[in-house]
């Protein structure tokens, strides 16, 4: 039986709202940018509407929309030969969360730390930790084991408390900070 | 270091064990307090973007996506 005899539009339209902002929060933590987040929520909203077809009904459709928006992300960081850095912080200055209220200093240093994890552990980390994911769920969004995941989050985790327990003078989120690795450009080179 | 107060919480906890093992029982809790920390921050950034209404662009897209699937029901 065809898709659309078995799900009725209405239904898809209220699914696709209701999973929306938990999507737009997942591309914005993965990316590190705020408008970069807006446009791979666009990007995954066409490629859905453009394959709904191959949605199997009474299946995880947020599941399946993380699924289209982190292949997006990843592929396009493929296309650009790099992962997104943030080498002077500006990319997780510009992420802060809540206009009306100014962040805490802790609350930055943690947005810094998080844009300067690789993109595969920071995925991870927000799958689990934030998006309330299972390592099962996570795993078949990021198309690896379970016990890949499990890894990944814990090396997440355990860069994210160096960082924020690092004196000022060996952090990567504080100014006077020379020690990091970079390259050529002078940008950071991949995790710590 | 560990001050004497988080040791003596530790011991009204497990007041059988050893020192060495008291010790290492504060070690542990104070790495899953720092855990702890970290994983409500990370819920904190997550939320705090969940919880924003979704931009114009994006809710012109719902709509445009719903029209499209109307549409599509019609055909």
């Amino acid at each position: 039986m065809p898709f659309r005899d078995m799900c009725r539009s209405q239904s898809i339209s209220e699914e696709l709202l209701d999973h929306t902002s938990h999507l737009r929060a997942f591309a914005i933590s993965l990316c590190g940018d705020r408008d970069h987040g807006d446009d791979l929520v666009q990007e995954t909203l066409l490629k859905a509407l453009s394959n709904i077809d191959s949605f199997r009904p009474g299946t995880n459709m947020r599941s399946w929309l993380f699924t289209i928006l982190r292949n997006t992300y990843f592929t396009q960081c493929r296309r650009a030969r790099h992962e997104v850095r943030d080498a002077d912080g500006s990319i997780a200055e510009s992420v802060r969360s809540a206009p009306a209220q100014e962040p805490h200093a802790d609350f930055r240093d943690f947005q810094r730390a998080l844009a300067l994890l690789n993109a595969e552990q920071r995925e991870a980390l927000i799958l689990i930790g934030a998006a309330g994911f299972s390592y099962d769920e996570a795993a078949a969004i990021a198309g690896c084991s379970s016990g890949t995941v499990k890894s990944r989050v814990n090396r997440a985790r355990a860069k994210l408390t160096r960082m924020l327990a690092a004196e000022p003078g060996r952090s990567p989120l504080k100014p006077g900070y020379g020690a990091a690795p970079r390259n050529a450009s002078g940008r950071l080179t991949s995790g710590l | 270091m560990y001050n004497g107060d988080k040791l003596r919480e530790a011991r009204d906890e497990v007041p059988d064990a050893n020192p060495g093992g008291v010790a290492a029982q504060v070690i542990v809790n104070h790495e899953r307090a720092k855990q702890a920390a970290i994983g409500r921050q990370l819920r904190d950034h997550y939320d705090a973007f969940a919880n924003e209404d979704l931009p114009g662009d994006i809710l012109e897209t719902l709509y445009d996506l719903n029209r499209r699937l109307d549409r599509r029901d019609g055909e």
